[in-house]
């Protein structure tokens, strides 16, 4: 197969203006098809352009192709779990629930430590009536992610299915403190208080679910009277040539990978993962003025994107905008409270400033109860020392030379500090 | 040399042969349906009315009704339709059709003589004897102007909607129901209605560049309409007083049924993408909406499903009213449980009651013991409302194959649906189902109809059933007894069930109430609960027949 031309398109081409939206929009669709089908031919042995190529048919509603994109990918990469994920959905919606839940468990076996995995498995399992497996794989996913608020709510269904009324109310109690405006948690607090027959909480709840009800079907209401097919059109296209970018970029061909995203800006200007990396791009220049303004870019049209609040925040730490590293980091925390790498930064900008080491302490302590992660403990060593505990110190830092031997400054502090002792 | 049919029917044949025997190991009579449409004579093409213009009325016709109108023992068949819509050619032949059972599994089109030709466009429908009379009249829940037609006992329909007093109504119509909401002895009617559509807010939308159907988001709610009927021959709208007015639903189907067992009727209606509705009712009149509260509103998540249609019945034999409802694709049709107190659990994970319906879009349906078990089964019509739902959705299909879900006796489902007989390997986009016994053999037969083409006409074909018994209701006012229950008590079985006037997607059906008693061959009594009246008490009452109980004539319950 010959490689893909370099062919710049004129854009707009000849008389897009006077084209109507479906002659548009199918244009779109066939650009978008042949780009992921040369990838694919191109670069037939890539599990990237295989698992891009069935996602694009998945969107066209084509799953058989979808599905024999994502079993080539598999045979490429057997560690390509989102292949069996999206297997997995299309069983779910064909109503296949047995298969959907056997196609997570590969994936889970696979790799294990995949965040959700089990929390989808459980509710294939609950659908296809196999009760007590949908409770075990609900129970492991707390055990490798405590803070999964959806594992939590999904196991009080489970509880409430088997009419155990205080351990689904302990659930649903659980996914709240994590999830503050789950909306399926406060219908499940209301229904096994009703039922527990506790009159003041079945009202409290009542009102709760009615308010965060009333806001969820007018944001169903506003997104669907909202839907511009085209605009959706622009936006799934670009995200192809994003694929395609990447994919080159990979492969050495540099050339190609920027005619491929100069494609997906003239197609998708304010696509956030576009930004993104051109964000990252102007950082690795140097030109951390310019990357700020493109991160706060995003964060106007995508305010709950984390990572990009995350990345944001790195960069003014870099040009010591601290006070507006602070801000963002703790807009991070509010928006997504069950991110650990917020309250570890904002940790670790506290300590750098000599300044909030209490809470600096606190911070870095969720982090590590969020997810006891290498990193995590470091900072939290770093905030212990700062509030003269040693002891706590050294233990955290040993956790962090346990987790990753490899890295040499965690195990060099760790040796440094078993030395003072 | 092997003749006869292809490899696929032999296999259905062996999976059936072995279902047989798995049932009769079990002790269950295989259900079998037989599609009879051919032999019936029924010609009644279904039209939505469209021309690629995509109207979202369309996509929701329509209703069917069965009912004996001219009390012959034979339950005959009335099919709505959508007629031309704006924009589309005009064609008078697209009417509403009325067919006479002629008994043998024969039907003959009676349209033109009974004036029951109506060229509205055609949703909902409900049958009730509103000036008690004794005939069955017919209310037509409309696009447009509603129409009430009075049964003159000679096989014709007199339009009386202006002397009624119902003729103000052009909102899209869905559901309807009569139902006597003060227990006086009329039957009062509720009226659901669906979105507020304007031709000119109307605009054709596309996924992937695919026209389709507008769903409900895209239109404002409405509010539904409760008549009070005057017991002159005309209603009054009450919607207001009695508390229904200032709720807004996209309603669809609707049963009324006395949930909580203190004597007076309730009404329930599915809403489309909406929380469903459950009018508890005072015993007055005034009505309270305990949607949430009681579990209907919403599926076990707190979700609420692009309801369908919603029918009732008692499908774990405690003596209390079970509510099934249907829903679109990616959602299961829910069973909701009556565990007592007003509450209504959602029990459809844990009984296998969705089994098959997470993948069509699912409308008529009912809880109807189709093998005379004793234990009501789950029918349900399937058929997406997207004509080219193919093009943009390979997963869902136009056209579907119905369901059949068999009761096992231990509060669980089986889906048999592909065992069933040639009559459920019938593939087309069904909205309306409605169930009797069309040929007085004891088991209760299925009406489909079916978007866009002719009906479906299933014979119940099942063999080695059960005994069983039909009641038909005969009240001193309320003539075909609506709302009364019978409770029927046969060695260790206690049935329940009421006459209902209005059920499912948008039909009306079963106004004779069907009871299968499986090996149980006597009855101890039957206990009926007259609707505004007392509880009186029937014996010597023999199975595998159908009786009629009249008001007065038992023995009043103490």
């Amino acid at each position: 197969m010959d490689p893909v031309p370099v062919v710049e398109a004129k854009w707009p081409p000849e008389g897009w203006e006077q084209k109507g939206d479906e002659e548009k929009i199918e244009f779109l669709k066939k650009e978008e098809l042949s780009q992921a089908e040369a990838l694919a031919a191109e670069f037939g042995r890539s599990d990237d352009a295989l698992v891009a190529l069935g996602n694009v048919y998945r969107k066209y509603g084509n799953s058989i192709q979808a599905l024999a994109c994502w079993e080539k990918a598999l045979a490429v990469n057997p560690g390509r779990v989102d292949a069996y994920d999206g297997m997995a959905m299309v069983a779910m919606e064909k109503g296949e629930h047995d298969k959907a839940a056997q196609l997570w468990a590969k994936g889970i076996s696979v790799k294990p430590d995949t965040r959700e995995f089990r929390s989808s498995m459980s509710q294939a399992l609950s659908r296809a009536g196999r009760h007590e497996d949908a409770i075990r794989a609900l129970e492991d996913e707390i055990r490798l992610f405590p803070t999964s608020g959806l594992a939590h709510y999904l196991l009080g269904q489970e509880h409430l299915l088997k009419k155990e009324y205080p351990e689904a109310k302990g659930d649903y109690e659980k996914a709240i403190a994590l999830l503050p405006n789950h909306t399926g948690s406060y219908y499940g607090l209301m229904t096994v208080c009703q039922r527990l027959k506790l009159a003041d909480e079945t009202g409290r709840y009542t009102a709760r679910f009615d308010e965060l009800k009333a806001r969820d079907t007018k944001e169903t209401q506003d997104s669907l009277r909202g839907r511009d097919d085209l605009q959706g059109m622009w936006k799934t296209t670009a995200e192809t040539y994003l694929a395609a970018e990447s994919l080159y970029r990979r492969a050495g061909d540099l050339r190609r990978a920027e005619v491929a995203l100069k494609r997906a800006e003239t197609i998708d200007p304010d696509n956030a993962r576009l930004l993104t990396r051109r964000a990252w791009n102007l950082r690795g220049q140097g030109r951390l003025a310019d990357a700020l303004t493109v991160h706060e870019k995003i964060a106007k049209t995508n305010p709950d994107d984390i990572l990009n609040l995350f990345n944001m925040a790195g960069i003014c730490i870099e040009i010591k905008q601290y006070e507006k590293a602070q801000t963002t980091l703790q807009s991070a925390i509010t928006r997504a409270p069950e991110f650990d790498g917020a309250y570890r930064e904002l940790a670790r900008l506290y300590l750098m400033q000599g300044r909030e080491n209490a809470a600096a302490r606190e911070l870095a302590a969720q982090a590590v109860k969020l997810s006891p992660t290498a990193a995590n403990y470091f900072v939290y060593s770093w905030a212990c020392e700062k509030n003269g505990d040693h002891k706590g110190a050294v233990a955290a830092l040993k956790r962090s030379s346990e987790l990753e031997p490899e890295n040499p400054m965690y195990r060099d502090k760790y040796r440094l500090a078993t030395m003072q002792d | 040399m092997f003749q006869g049919n292809g490899t696929g029917d032999r296999h259905a044949a062996v999976l059936a042969g072995a279902l047989v025997a798995f049932c009769a190991a079990m002790g269950q009579a295989a259900i079998v349906f037989h599609d009879q449409t051919a032999e019936s004579g029924i010609a009644f093409v279904h039209s939505d009315g469209g021309c690629e213009k995509k109207y979202i009325m369309e996509n929701v016709s329509a209703g069917l009704t069965l009912l004996d109108y001219d009390n012959d023992g034979l339950v005959d068949i009335y099919f709505l339709t959508g007629t031309p819509l704006k924009g589309c050619p005009p064609n008078p032949k697209i009417r509403n059709a009325l067919y006479h059972n002629e008994g043998n599994w024969r039907f003959t089109d009676v349209t033109e003589k009974s004036g029951l030709g109506d060229g509205g466009y055609g949703l909902g429908v409900a049958v009730g004897d509103y000036d008690n009379d004794g005939f069955l009249d017919i209310f037509l829940n409309n696009y447009g102007p509603k129409k009430l037609f009075h049964n003159n006992g000679d096989g014709t329909f007199t339009d009386v909607t202006e002397k009624a007093g119902l003729g103000g109504d052009l909102k899209m119509g869905a559901g309807a129901c009569f139902f006597d909401m003060d227990k006086d002895g009329y039957l009062d009617l509720y009226v659901a209605h669906y979105v507020q559509f304007s031709y000119d807010k109307h605009f054709i939308h596309t996924m992937r560049g695919v026209p389709i159907y507008m769903g409900p988001p895209y239109y404002p709610g409405e509010e539904h309409s409760l008549y009070h009927n005057n017991g002159d021959g005309t209603f009054t709208d009450i919607s207001r007083e009695s508390g229904i007015a200032g709720h807004i639903g996209n309603g669809m189907g609707m049963v009324c049924c006395d949930y909580d067992n203190d004597g007076d009727t309730d009404i329930f209606v599915a809403n489309d993408m909406g929380g469903n509705f459950l009018w508890d009712n005072d015993g007055k009149g005034h009505f309270t909406e305990k949607g949430l509260l009681s579990g209907f509103a919403y599926d076990l998540n707190g979700e609420e499903h692009g309801s369908m249609g919603v029918d009732c019945g008692d499908y774990d034999n405690d003596g209390r009213i079970d509510f099934y409802v249907t829903s679109y694709q990616g959602q299961f049709a829910t069973l909701f449980q009556n565990t007592g107190g007003g509450i209504l659990e959602d029990v459809t994970l844990v009984t296998g009651a969705g089994e098959g319906t997470f993948t069509p879009v699912t409308w008529g349906n009912s809880i109807v013991d189709l093998d005379n078990d004793g234990f009501r089964d789950i029918f349900v019509a399937c058929g997406h409302l997207q004509t080219n739902i193919e093009l943009w959705n390979d997963v869902g299909t136009y056209k579907n194959t119905n369901l059949v879900l068999q009761n096992t006796g231990n509060g669980k489902f089986v889906n048999v649906s592909d065992t069933a007989g040639d009559g459920l390997k019938v593939k087309e986009s069904s909205r309306g189902a409605a169930f009797d016994d069309l040929d007085n053999d004891g088991k209760v037969d299925i009406v489909i109809l079916n978007s866009r083409t002719k009906p479906t006409i299933l014979r119940n074909a099942s063999t080695g059933q059960g005994n069983w018994l039909q009641v038909e209701l005969h009240g001193k006012v309320n003539k075909f007894g609506v709302g009364s229950q019978a409770r029927v008590y046969a060695g260790d079985l206690m049935l329940i069930d009421e006459v209902h006037a209005g059920r499912g997607y948008q039909s009306s059906y079963g106004m004779r109430l069907y009871f299968g008693l499986g090996k149980r061959d006597a009855i101890d009594r039957v206990e009926v609960r007259w609707m505004g009246g007392k509880t009186e008490v029937f014996g010597d009452i023999k199975v595998n027949r159908r009786v009629t109980l009249s008001e007065g004539t038992g023995k009043e319950k103490s």
